[in-house]
């Protein structure tokens, strides 16, 4: 004998899917709301490793996750911040950690986080004895960002021994070189960034230090010409249009980042340190 | 002791709990699989780092599992009545208790080492990276290390077991133990630093920790993963001298377990 179906289990069977089919369907129009996508919070050290029970590799790599997972094209100062403190601790976790000092040699001391930069790198440095790369990067951040090619030099040629293929090693060695012979060029730093770019695997990383890498060429174009001004008038250039007016450039190159070119008090053309106001409406 | 020892894994080996543990275990090392893709430069190393946690979590969990199946959940069920009915001597029953804990502990260690090979092989697909990890013998060098870490876990759990008329105890602070062991090792590493130049923390917590790893083994002294993840091998004193320092903790956790043991009354 065929049982009947029992009305009241259809019925409510029917309404819900029709209940959740319809939901599904409104809720696929909305978009999904959260607080702040990136990086919220940093615990303290102690709570990290607690939380990993106990195990600091593993406390390095949540965080590290933390980091790798944040998307820097909608970080703000604020996100940065808290990145630092994170790559920190990573540091302290386990300094042997590769992408720990390489993103914070590629990200930090672009975005204000000098100070974190070089810790990371010098807690690597000084634990991976057996890789050139930390030292490397520390030394570039003397010579770029602190304008120390001395400091940066010496930093390369700590980084020599360490170093197994002869060809290398003089490469290095060159480098340290040029930087005491020659010191500070625009033109170095952004061949020196966009080898990082080519040695990093593709993807958004790539393309943020191309991005920098592009900003260099720039104002390295920039320089020349406003050189090539100074020969020519005797004089340093008071705007970037001056460049345009005297024919010596077709353009002023927009700056992919946002904040702009403009002329230091020697008439030198330079990054500006803040993007531009909003024009009054 | 051998039939104690034989029993213990029989039931080691047929408890749910084990399965679920191991389950968990295998789980894990396939998350330690997908966390290399997380990493641009060195996928391989990262997936061994994370899979060398589980592997430490899982023969912890596992441990601690086995020592509720076979000892103290004997105790709560009154069944241990009749292993004491036999003539022989209780710390017997203990002794061979753990011996099946330590041969159950090799097993899932060398069946999660052996996953954890095979995944990080696969790992990273064609990407050469520049420093490569070693997975010969500095990989079973530190797994053996783990295996240590998870004995003396289960020689705690089961000292608590020993005693405790409650059942989840042993579970409970044997998982505490473990953590706090663990953490020991970085504890006392920041406070050696100056803990970041705060003089206040130093001043009081240093006496504490002086104090308290007189208690407690510094469990990160068994790990030794930076041999396989990075050729930094552990200076052969360093090995000596932990491996001495988990046996003889071991030791006295057995023995203190067997004195308690043997002068607690069942009603």
């Amino acid at each position: 004998m065929r049982r009947s179906l029992q009305p009241l289990p259809v019925a409510a069977l029917l309404v819900s899917a029709l209940l959740f089919g319809w939901s599904q369907q409104r809720l696929a129009a909305l978009p999904h709301e959260s607080a702040d996508p990136e990086l919220l919070i940093s615990l303290p050290r102690f709570a990290q490793v607690l939380l990993a029970g106990g195990d600091r590799y593993l406390a390095a790599n949540l965080a590290g996750f933390r980091v790798l997972v944040a998307e820097t094209q909608y970080m703000k100062a604020s996100d940065y911040a808290v990145q630092a403190k994170l790559q920190r601790d990573i540091a302290w976790f386990n300094p042997l950690h590769e992408d720990n000092y390489y993103i914070g040699a590629a990200l930090l001391p672009w975005n204000g986080e000098l100070d974190a930069a070089q810790y990371v790198l010098r807690k690597a440095s000084a634990a991976r004895t057996f890789d050139w790369y930390p030292l490397f990067h520390y030394g570039f951040l003397f010579y770029h960002f602190h304008r120390d090619p001395a400091t940066g030099a010496k930093h390369l040629l700590e980084a020599v021994p360490r170093v197994n293929n002869v060809q290398d090693q003089w490469a290095l060695q060159n480098l340290a070189a040029i930087w005491i012979e020659k010191g500070y060029q625009t033109g170095n730093a952004a061949a020196m960034v966009e080898a990082m770019a080519a040695d990093s695997p593709a993807g958004n990383f790539r393309k943020y230090l191309q991005v920098r890498a592009l900003r260099l060429r720039d104002l390295e174009r920039l320089q020349n010409a406003a050189k090539e001004y100074r020969e020519r008038f005797g004089r340093g250039v008071e705007r970037l249009d001056d460049l345009v007016t005297a024919g010596l450039l077709r353009e002023i190159p927009k700056d992919p980042l946002g904040f702009g070119f403009g002329v230091d008090g020697a008439g030198s053309p330079m990054i500006n340190a803040n993007p531009p106001a909003e024009p009054a409406r | 002791m051998f039939e104690f020892a034989l029993s213990g894994l029989r039931s080691g080996l047929r408890g749910k709990n084990f399965q679920a543990v191991f389950i968990l275990g295998v789980l894990m090392i396939g998350i330690a699989y997908l966390s290399g893709f997380f990493s641009p430069r060195h996928p391989k190393t990262v997936a061994l780092d994370v899979g060398f946690s589980a592997v430490r979590f899982s023969l912890i969990l596992l441990n601690l599992f086995w020592v509720q199946e076979l000892v103290a959940r004997e105790i709560d069920r009154r069944v241990i009545l009749f292993s004491l009915a036999y003539p022989v001597s209780r710390a017997s029953f203990l002794a061979g208790r753990f011996v099946a804990l330590l041969v159950l502990t090799v097993l899932a260690a060398v069946v999660l080492g052996f996953l954890l090979l095979l995944a990080v092989l696969l790992v990273g697909g064609g990407y050469v990276q520049e420093f490569d990890v070693s997975l010969g013998i500095p990989f079973w060098i530190a797994i053996a290390g783990f295996a240590l870490d998870a004995a003396v876990v289960g020689a705690f759990s089961l000292c608590i077991a020993a005693l405790s008329t409650v059942s989840v105890l042993p579970l409970a602070l044997g998982a505490a133990f473990a953590v706090a062991g663990k953490a020991l090792g970085a504890t006392i590493d920041y406070l050696a630093r100056g803990a970041d130049g705060d003089d206040e923390l130093l001043a009081s917590y240093d006496p504490v920790v002086g104090f308290v790893r007189w208690l407690l083994p510094d469990l990160s002294r068994l790990d030794w993963r930076e041999w396989a993840m990075y050729q930094l091998a552990p200076g052969a004193e360093t090995v000596f001298w932990s491996v001495t320092m988990a046996v003889g903790y071991i030791g006295l956790l057995l023995a203190a377990a067997s004195l308690l043991f043997a002068r607690r009354e069942f009603s």
